[in-house]
């Protein structure tokens, strides 16, 4: 029952986490294309005329729009290369996949899908201009309250994975009945301190609310007009769910006893473990051909392996 | 110090090791009777020995322990005693999480996540391959190139080890390498992932030194690269003394290999000059370079190398926001901590110390060191950045040490923690990975880690390393005045806008204020105080984008709010008949309606 609910609660949480992961990346994304194609003079233009005035000397107007000119000639050169370049490719793999079922791709379309391509890129290009002339309103104060919830429900589905960074040296030396009744008494103290930190959350949420609730434009984002109290809501739910999974947690190893899942440093050894049964199959084969391989070889996933980023 | 603390500080680690010993649940006993006894010896010390070690015992998250910490200090010392006072940790944590920089961490994870899901470390190893097998050592030589492109996408040590390691090894000792020295070597270059940027460590430690000596992550990046390549460079040079040493035959250099590995390998080698040519180009910041790699991954991995399949894409998502929600809680909570530092004015208290004791530089550096290589002994790299970076920042700018270098002895440091016993994450994987006793790994890391403490004495003693690629790039000049006006003067036929810079807003500023004095005229409710740097730079940014639109926009129909906005500045422009400056605060709620000059 316990379980089932918790599961049933996580896939909310996978849900908002991906919405929020989507859009952050959406939002600093596009702020990105409006800066860098709404500049009055572009990065190739600049370096263009930088470089022509440290060779010929200053250049008369005409001389310097000309050269401006040709920039942006570069600029589009440049990117028609790359695209095409990317869609050559990307044809190139998949016919290697079908294993000369499909014919080795010809230049010649890729050169007319990588340049229409460009042509498609260059009108979302004018699409997000158009929309957002001068910038996209609160587009990294919206993306940072998105980070927010996508960090706190992180941090939520790593207490339900038993992937938080644990400083356990000791607990992993209990053996027996000792282990049980320590990882109650662990989970009982962590499940404490989440309670503490949901209590504090929901006064100061509590505060925000009303800051907000009297409609004088206080407690809102400078751009629009949305509360800021949406972002502070992060913190007293993802708590609260984290209390009552530290809790399950601590009953589920009074009863089991506390799983291997992760060493004290956040690394699933286990997963390293079966990485290498894997490649010990298969070592001789690959320690035998030092010549550079077509074929791909999946590299594993460094989250499965390691559960701490640096 | 007295001779009690002492006493009881000996007396409990050696009771402790005793009990440890012992494996039995009695040391816990132990451990917490005699950390009691500190109480004796302060307030202070009772409470940070003693939750340090209550949350060992229970093995708590290391959040709870951070947590747990900064409240209690923040109740018992600095006086917060109700539930009210306290939600200034939440405050703290929603102060954090509206810093730009912290975006920066989320998407580089994604990014290096999307990437290492596919073929990427197969693609990187053929490339280095087909570049250096034709050296004396070349296959070695290629494996630690290929960890330090590897470590500047994925961003993580153990990852580059495992990702890597598992191609490289077999083929090195297949290559008659001897197999202690293959996996040494691999073990050892997977750690250059925290120092060859976009490096998180660097990203947590500008944010845990911003309240006493800012260093902008950017800056530490760039600072990063020489150190980086300076140690695969001597991993290099180790490689090529065993391949000569060891007699590995050689493999010929074949123009056409190499070229048609760069081909498969070319979108995985551009994402790390994307980033670095993207931030240091002035194209997007160091937040907007990660958004841009996750969107670059993105297209790379699903429709150029199609790696990625939908499941595959929400398996990402899931587990590198899961990643990043634990390294969230713990660095907001020690935002706590460190918030409770600033608060006691603990690093001021520790730099007059250490103005006290008279430390020439040398000896601070020395001693530095020989901490940060203790610690990484027996703490891993974000623990040790939370705890200890906001106090010795300080203390090493105190002593002219510049605080970039000073980051970047902390993360080499803290680097080689990672092949320390008994915490050396990377031992950890490369036993289990490659099947050796830790012993092993340990000793077949010996020569390895001697060359990256020469390493590190080098780039502490030689600063230019580290500097030297920031203060070439920082310095570098404007573009010439043709198309860039010199500072101070508009451009002479194009009227482009452009954004002042910090100086120039500040004598703006202080102009404006002294006339406001002089003629009583001052503006807002505040006369004659000077401006914000927020306000500043709204006012430029604002007066920018009102002579941009001026210039650019075709003719067209104003908006309502326009127009409503430019009533409204006319009129206060005319009401207070018409300052220089208000007048000109005016057309920026003008510009820009949305903005706070509006409000």
């Amino acid at each position: 029952m316990l379980q089932r609910m918790d599961d049933a609660i996580a896939r909310v949480e996978k849900l908002l986490l991906l919405v929020s992961l989507t859009m952050m990346t959406a939002l600093v994304g596009t702020d990105v294309v409006q800066r860098t194609f709404s500049r009055p003079v572009g990065r190739t233009e600049s370096l263009i005329a930088g470089l022509i005035n440290a060779i010929a000397g200053p250049l008369d107007a005409d001389a310097r729009t000309t050269a401006l000119r040709f920039g942006s000639v570069v600029f589009v050169v440049v990117a028609a290369a790359m695209f095409v370049f990317a869609t050559h490719t990307a044809r190139g793999v998949v016919a290697e996949r079908s294993g000369g079922a499909m014919p080795v791709p010809t230049l010649g379309k890729s050169i007319a899908l990588g340049l229409g391509l460009l042509v498609l890129s260059g009108i979302f290009v004018r699409v997000v201009l158009f929309a957002f002339p001068s910038s996209v309103p609160g587009a990294q104060k919206f993306a940072l309250g998105f980070m927010l919830w996508a960090g706190m429900l992180g941090a939520s589905l790593a207490t339900k994975q038993r992937r938080h960074i644990v400083l356990d040296p000791i607990l992993k030396k209990l053996e027996g009945k000792d282990r049980h009744s320590f990882g109650l008494i662990s989970a009982l103290v962590s499940a404490s301190f989440c309670a503490f930190i949901t209590t504090i959350g929901v006064l100061q949420l509590a505060g925000e609310v009303h800051d907000w609730s009297t409609g004088t434009g206080v407690g809102l984002y400078p751009a629009l007009p949305i509360p800021l109290w949406l972002g502070t809501l992060a913190i007293p739910v993802t708590f609260a769910v984290m209390t009552l999974r530290f809790l399950k947690n601590g009953l589920q190893d009074l009863r089991e006893g506390p799983p291997n899942v992760a060493d004290a440093h956040g690394v699933d050894l286990e997963e390293v473990k079966k990485l290498a049964d894997a490649k010990g199959d298969s070592s001789s084969s690959a320690g035998s051909d030092p010549t550079p391989t077509p074929a791909p070889a999946p590299t594993p996933s460094p989250a499965a392996v390691v559960q701490e980023t640096p | 110090m007295n001779a009690l603390t002492i006493g009881l500080l000996i007396g409990t680690v050696a009771l402790a090791a005793f009990a440890y010993r012992k494996r039995k649940p009695g040391m816990a006993v132990w451990l917490a009777i005699l950390v009691g006894s500190f109480a004796l010896t302060g307030k202070v010390s009772f409470l940070v020995i003693g939750t340090i070690a209550g949350a060992l015992l229970t093995g708590q998250p290391l959040f709870v322990l951070m947590g747990t910490l900064g409240t209690l200090l923040l109740a018992q010392v600095s006086g917060f005693g109700t539930l009210d006072d306290l939600t200034v940790i939440v405050r703290k944590l929603l102060e954090l999480a509206s810093k730009e920089v912290l975006l920066a961490i989320p998407f580089f994870v994604v990014a290096g996540e999307i990437m290492t899901q596919g073929s990427l470390a197969r693609r990187l190893v053929d490339v280095m391959r087909a570049s250096f097998s034709w050296l004396p050592g070349g296959l070695a030589v290629s494996a630690v190139s290929g960890c330090v492109f590897f470590a500047a996408i994925s961003g993580s040590s153990p990852v580059t080890v495992v990702a890597i390691g598992s191609i490289m090894v077999p083929a090195l000792v297949k290559a008659q390498y001897p197999e202690r020295f293959s996996i040494g070597l691999l073990t050892s270059a997977g750690s250059l992932g925290i120092l060859i940027p976009p490096s998180i460590p660097m990203i947590v430690y500008s944010i845990m030194v911003s309240s006493t000596t800012p260093v902008d992550p950017t800056d530490l990046f760039l600072a990063g690269i020489g150190p980086g390549l300076f140690i695969g460079t001597l991993l290099a040079g180790w490689s090529i003394f065993i391949g000569f040493k060891e007699g590995i035959p050689r493999e010929p250099f074949v123009f056409a290999v190499w070229r048609r590995e760069v081909a498969r390998g070319f979108w995985s080698l551009l994402l790390p000059v994307i980033i670095l040519g993207g931030i240091y180009g002035g194209i997007f910041t160091a937040t907007e370079a990660a958004a841009v790699s996750v969107i670059y991954a993105l297209v790379v991995e699903l429709f150029i190398h199609k790696e990625l399949d939908r499941k595959k894409l929400v398996d990402v998502a899931e587990q590198s926001m899961v990643v990043m929600g634990s390294l969230l809680v713990i660095i907001a909570l020690a935002i706590t901590l460190n918030y409770f530092l600033v608060l006691e004015q603990v690093p001021d208290a520790m730099v007059e110390w250490l103005k006290s004791k008279e430390l020439s530089r040398t000896s601070f550096l020395i001693l530095v060191n020989i901490i940060l290589l203790i610690v990484g002994f027996f703490m891993d790299i974000m623990s040790a950045i939370l705890i200890l970076a906001p106090m010795l920042a300080p203390m090493a700018s105190a002593v002219g040490v510049h605080p970039i270098h000073m980051g970047i002895i902390f993360i080499v440091n803290l680097e080689i923690g990672y092949l320390t016993p008994p915490v050396g994450l990377n031992l950890f994987v490369s036993s289990t990975l490659f099947k050796k006793s830790l012993g092993w790994v340990i000793r077949a890391v010996l020569p390895t880690l001697i060359i990256m403490l020469v390493a590190l004495m080098v780039i502490t003693w030689v600063p230019a390393l580290s500097l030297g690629i920031v203060e070439a790039i920082r310095a570098e000049p404007e573009v010439p005045g043709e198309v860039v006006p010199e500072p101070g003067e508009p451009p002479p036929d194009s009227g482009e806008p452009r954004v002042k810079s910090l100086q120039e807003l500040m004598d703006e500023a202080q102009q404006g204020n002294a006339d406001a004095d002089a003629d009583g005229s001052g503006t807002g409710d505040a006369p004659g105080r000077v401006k914000s740097l927020q306000e500043l730079m709204d006012e430029a940014k604002a007066k920018d984008a009102a002579a941009e639109a001026k210039e650019a926009a075709p003719p067209r129909v104003k908006s309502l709010q326009e127009l409503m906005e430019e009533a409204k500045a006319k009129d206060a422009a005319e009401a207070a008949d018409a300052p220089a400056e208000e007048a000109e605060e005016a057309d920026a709620a003008a510009a820009v309606p949305d903005g706070a000059a509006s409000l």
